[in-house]
């Protein structure tokens, strides 16, 4: 169970993310597909990102509002207009408040950790303000998404937090809905595979028969990132009460009596 | 008085200034600080929480006998867990133990660890609930905290169940296998 929240894809990519929106099969580092989006206004240019190492400026990387996922998507299934359009809000979002929090905090990551961010890994001492910038990314991103209803249908994506890991697979649980099983590479490959990590698969359409089907990694628009804050007190996380099936295989034994060491009496 | 150097016994909302002041966190430890500011703002609101009555909660105090110095704080409920089939399990979920400052690590002069009296506590208590509790107690403790860790081991709670998140362990009393497990509805 995973309680009141929303579970969205991570809204920060690389421009490998769009390219292998628009081209499911080719390589997701080549040039002209990107190219061609731009050109056609299905895609935004990002927003640039200086990367430091040492105290010393090491290069720059570019990255995207999620959105531009859904126009390379739009573009592919001919859909030119609406491609346009949610380029567009990509531009908008990324020329906005909340991106440019993100970027100034990327901006200041050491190393090559901000492409981990974008990857949707945040680093163990990553300043808590880098969270509330992704939160924030993440709300507008959403909020973006509801105003263009094709998107709805655009793809299938089943977002939720990982509740079991089995050799072979993860086990996904929705805030609504059924259990999925994700294979654990695909999980792994997402940097999402322990319990407690939020992770989507995403199915895209190719034809009627078949999709594309991606695991990434997934955020909390309202409250926690990534693993998720934690509280082991009070009675609102059901994580808490949860069980896998190898905890009910040993609940379902007979439990010992207590051991009480100190005899002890108590007051009313 | 039994003659005893410490006494528990039930909180009640009268408690709140006492449990306001409690310290037992390292405050560069992340994990103690969380345990020190549930017990100081939210415990006692958890004990008698109107919503939560079915579940029993119960909050312990433990003071020195000579001194009234609280030195422990400790907390129970009923909890129902369940399984992604449906499948529920009665238990006791161990809500907080925490040992004051001065007396963590510290043993009574007749030999007792003021962490084991504390424990016992909860053992006691949720033994003689009415109507019964099961007999299952479960604790969530932080993966750094070896000496709650050690404590939890003592007193039985020595299987380990899956974790709720990757910095926790859910520790569990034992049960003895079952030849052939089925799926039990309630038990």
């Amino acid at each position: 169970m995973v309680g009141d929240m929303t579970i969205a894809t991570w809204p920060v990519v690389g421009r490998r993310s769009v390219v292998h929106a628009y081209k499911p099969g080719e390589s997701s580092a080549a040039e002209g597909p990107f190219r061609t989006l731009r050109v056609h206004a299905w895609a935004s240019s990002g927003v640039r990102v200086t990367r430091r190492a040492g105290g010393r400026l090491v290069g720059q990387m570019t990255i995207f509002s999620s959105l531009n996922v859904e126009s390379a998507r739009l573009a592919r299934n001919g859909n030119p207009d609406a491609a346009e359009r949610v380029a567009h809000a990509a531009a908008q979002l990324e020329a906005g408040p909340e991106f440019v929090w993100l970027q100034r905090i990327l901006s200041d990551l050491p190393g090559h950790d901000a492409k981990r961010v974008v990857d949707g890994v945040l680093p163990d001492d990553a300043p808590a303000a880098l969270a509330e910038a992704l939160k924030a990314v993440a709300r507008r991103t959403e909020q973006l998404r509801a105003g263009e209803l094709i998107l709805a249908t655009l793809a299938e994506v089943i977002a939720g937090r990982i509740a079991e890991v089995h050799e072979g697979y993860v086990l996904l649980v929705r805030v609504s809905g059924p259990a999925a099983m994700v294979p654990r590479w695909m999980a792994v490959a997402a940097g999402r595979d322990k319990v407690g990590e939020l992770l989507a698969l995403v199915m895209d359409k190719l034809d009627d028969a078949s999709a594309v089907v991606e695991a990434v990694p997934a955020i909390d628009v309202d409250g926690d990132v990534g693993a998720g804050v934690f509280s082991p007190f009070g009675r609102g996380d059901m994580r808490v009460r949860n069980l896998t099936q190898e905890d009910q295989r040993l609940l379902a034994g007979e439990p010992q009596p207590l051991r009480i060491l100190v005899p002890v009496l108590i007051e009313a | 008085m039994s003659g005893l150097e410490w006494c528990i016994r039930s909180g009640r909302p009268a408690d709140r200034a006492l449990l306001a002041s409690f310290t037992c966190a390292d405050p560069a430890v992340g994990w103690q600080v969380e345990v020190e500011q549930f017990i100081r703002t939210q415990l006692l609101d958890w004990s008698v929480d109107p919503h939560a009555v079915s579940g029993d909660p119960r909050l312990l105090l433990a003071f020195v006998t000579a001194t009234r110095e609280l030195f422990g704080v400790a907390a129970h409920e009923r909890v129902i867990l369940q399984g992604g089939d449906g499948a529920q399990f009665h238990a006791t979920k161990l809500e907080v133990l925490a040992i004051a400052i001065p007396w963590q690590g510290r043993r009574f002069h007749t030999g007792e660890r003021a962490s084991d009296v504390l424990m016992s506590a909860v053992m006691t208590d949720v033994s003689a609930r009415v109507p019964p509790r099961d007999v299952r107690v479960f604790a969530l403790v932080h993966e750094d905290n070896q000496r709650s860790i050690a404590l939890c081991h003592r007193h039985g709670l020595v299987e380990e169940m899956s974790r709720p998140h990757p910095d926790y362990r859910r520790i569990v009393t034992p049960h003895k296998p079952q030849a052939q497990v089925r799926s039990p509805r309630v038990r």
